[in-house]
């Protein structure tokens, strides 16, 4: 008896002298140090951790800079944890465009791989040349705006219905250039399906668990503290024939389909931007610019939507949002409805 | 439901009432660890290499027990009941249908989540194997108080096209899809019970129980997956009886 005591207190003490390792492969901090090019206004870092993504803000539209860009950072990791990558604390970008990646390592050895983006006076993609093959929910290869899922900042809905192989967001590729064509469409579930493209996030996850409320399904925004006067790009829109109104037969699920039936009136795009102050969880809208139309233009027009400020503090998020559907959301709209647009650029004084 | 606790509360107490008078009743509380939870059915639909892990919970419960004669006994018992489980499985083709009766086919690797929180009332017969072993048998109502069924799809094919689904090739896009079923689960559960007791001593007995439901876990109008999920649970326990 008195070894069995013995061996239990061992054991005891064995275990509360052990320690275990941490699993945290986090970037506290990230400050730029140096750079290469003495005109880069660096601003500041913003970090997001849960989606492991660093921004470096530069007051410069960095369209205007010469790339290679070579940025040293002083780079701080949780307790711990080491670089896996990024060793000698140079980052060095072939374009404004380009989004770095760098390893964490934790104490008990898990790993994670964080995005290094530059954030300037124009928007990442913004004249939308940048496209990839993204595997979509059935399995199948679509196209999808950015250079991969990870680093882009646009996102669209095509992964919400890919199952159906409706696509609402396409490149359309004439001679060297790419516009986007973003169209109202439907799936064998949902009566109307409104195309759209945004800065942010679209959350599948966010779409099944509320699939009767597609907003829920986006996640607008993206990091950006400066301050544009206005939004200037090109487009053109037709208004699909029937202009319809989906009703969900169930207003708690989907799963019950829908009820359709033709309106008066005809179908509008929309093309709206606002900029946010996100701080400590207070969401505050501080500039709106937003733009409609149910006109049908054959030829790209050239559109400059002023933001109407309604406070003097620094944004931390712009958001940009295209539709074929004004009121897509709310299952309202009419198939075929196609807006393609090309070339935002964000003006300042 | 609460009519009937209320009913059972009362029977319990008048039964430990009458066993002042009558030494035929007696009165136990139990303690137990329940492993086990829901598996689909038929079994056909379980996938080859599913695996499932149950979480041991203990139950609480009070029962009253009547001597019929030398060899029979019949007890009456109001248990508290935790289960949980989790699985995983590779799925074929798993359909989810739609009202309208159209369906949206999954292939991939799925995780389950259940956990069911419930108050039932067995009502048992004993029968003396040998003085310290007792065969036992039952029936049981089960009224669910909470019920959480949450599924994951992950990095899985879907499609309303079941060919795309048969034919898919693995691993699809890297994404968890989410299902959550709470809402389809029933707020009751009945079926059978059998078990085994040894007598540590005239007023401790240990015990072991299967119980097995006769009915799905998820309510009647359910029709949106393929196969029902009936409880199938061990029950490894102690009672005491309160009076010699």
């Amino acid at each position: 008896m008195k070894y069995i005591f013995i061996f239990i207190s061992v054991l005891f003490f064995a275990i509360g002298c052990s320690e275990d390792k941490s699993d945290q492969a986090e970037i506290i901090d990230a400050y730029i140090t140096d750079f290469s090019d003495n005109e880069l206004d660096f601003q500041k870092t913003s970090i997001e951790s849960e989606d492991g993504k660093i921004f470096i803000f530069f007051n410069n539209d960095l369209r205007n800079i010469t790339f290679p860009v070579s940025l040293n950072a002083d780079i701080k990791v949780s307790s711990g944890a080491k670089m896996g990558s990024f060793l000698n604390g140079e980052l060095i970008f072939s374009n404004p465009d380009e989004v770095l990646s760098i390893e964490v390592i934790a104490e008990d050895g898990t790993s994670k791989v964080w995005s290094v983006f530059l954030v300037h006076k124009q928007l990442q993609n913004s004249d939308f040349e940048n496209w990839f093959d993204n595997m979509g929910m059935n399995g199948k290869s679509y196209s999808e705006i950015g250079l991969t899922s990870v680093t882009s900042l646009w996102a669209t809905a095509n992964m919400g219905t890919s199952m159906y192989k409706v696509y609402g967001t396409k490149p359309i590729i004439e001679g060297s250039n790419t516009l986007v064509e973003i169209t109202t469409g439907e799936t064998s579930r949902v009566d109307i399906t409104a195309g759209t493209l945004f800065t942010g996030i679209f959350s599948l996850a966010g779409a099944i668990a509320n699939p009767t409320d597609p907003e829920q399904a986006t996640e607008f925004g993206t990091p950006f503290i400066f301050r544009p006067k206005s939004i200037k790009l090109k487009y053109k829109y037709q208004a699909g024939e029937n202009y319809i109104q989906a009703t969900l037969k169930d207003p708690t699920s989907i799963f019950g389909g829908f009820t359709t039936e033709d309106i008066p009136g005809e179908d509008e795009c929309t093309i709206y931007a606002f900029l946010e102050s996100r701080v400590d969880n207070v969401i505050t809208e501080l500039a709106r610019a937003e733009f409609f139309s149910g006109t049908t233009d054959n030829t790209l027009a050239e559109i400059n939507l002023n933001f109407n400020y309604t406070s003097n503090a620094e944004p931390t998020h712009i958001s940009i949002v295209f539709s074929s559907s004004k009121d897509g959301a709310f299952w309202r709209g009419a198939v075929g409805s196609s807006l393609v647009i090309d070339d935002l650029e964000l003006i300042y004084e | 439901m609460m009519r009937k606790i209320t009913l059972v509360i009362l029977i319990l107490t008048f039964s430990v009432s009458v066993f002042s008078q009558n030494r035929k009743f007696n009165f136990y509380p139990n303690i137990a660890v329940d492993l086990g939870g829901a598996i689909p059915f038929p079994l056909s639909d379980i996938p080859d290499g599913a695996g499932g892990t149950p979480k041991p919970y203990p139950s609480l419960g009070i029962g009253s027990v009547y001597n019929l004669n030398d060899n029979w006994q019949l007890a009456l018992e109001l248990n508290y009941h935790l289960i949980a489980f989790s699985a995983t499985a590779d799925v074929i083709s798993q359909a989810f249908y739609f009202d309208d009766g159209s369906a949206q086919y999954y292939t991939g690797y799925t995780e389950t989540d259940v956990e069911l929180r419930m108050v039932e009332i067995p009502l048992i017969a004993f029968y003396k194997l040998k003085e310290d072993r007792r065969f036992l048998f039952g029936v049981y109502y089960s009224r669910i108080l909470d019920g959480r069924f949450e599924t994951k799809g992950i990095n899985g094919i879907y499609s309303p096209d079941k060919e795309i689904t048969d034919n898919a090739v693995l691993p699809g896009p890297p994404i968890t899809i989410p299902y959550n079923f709470n809402e389809n689960i029933d707020t009751y559960d009945y079926g059978v019970l059998i078990g085994y007791s040894y007598n540590l001593n005239h007023r401790l007995h240990l015990w072991a129980r299967l119980n097995v439901g006769f009915k799905s876990i998820f309510q009647k109008n359910f029709i949106n997956i393929d196969y029902e999920m009936y409880q199938v649970r061990i029950n490894l326990g102690v009672s005491y009886e309160l009076f010699d």
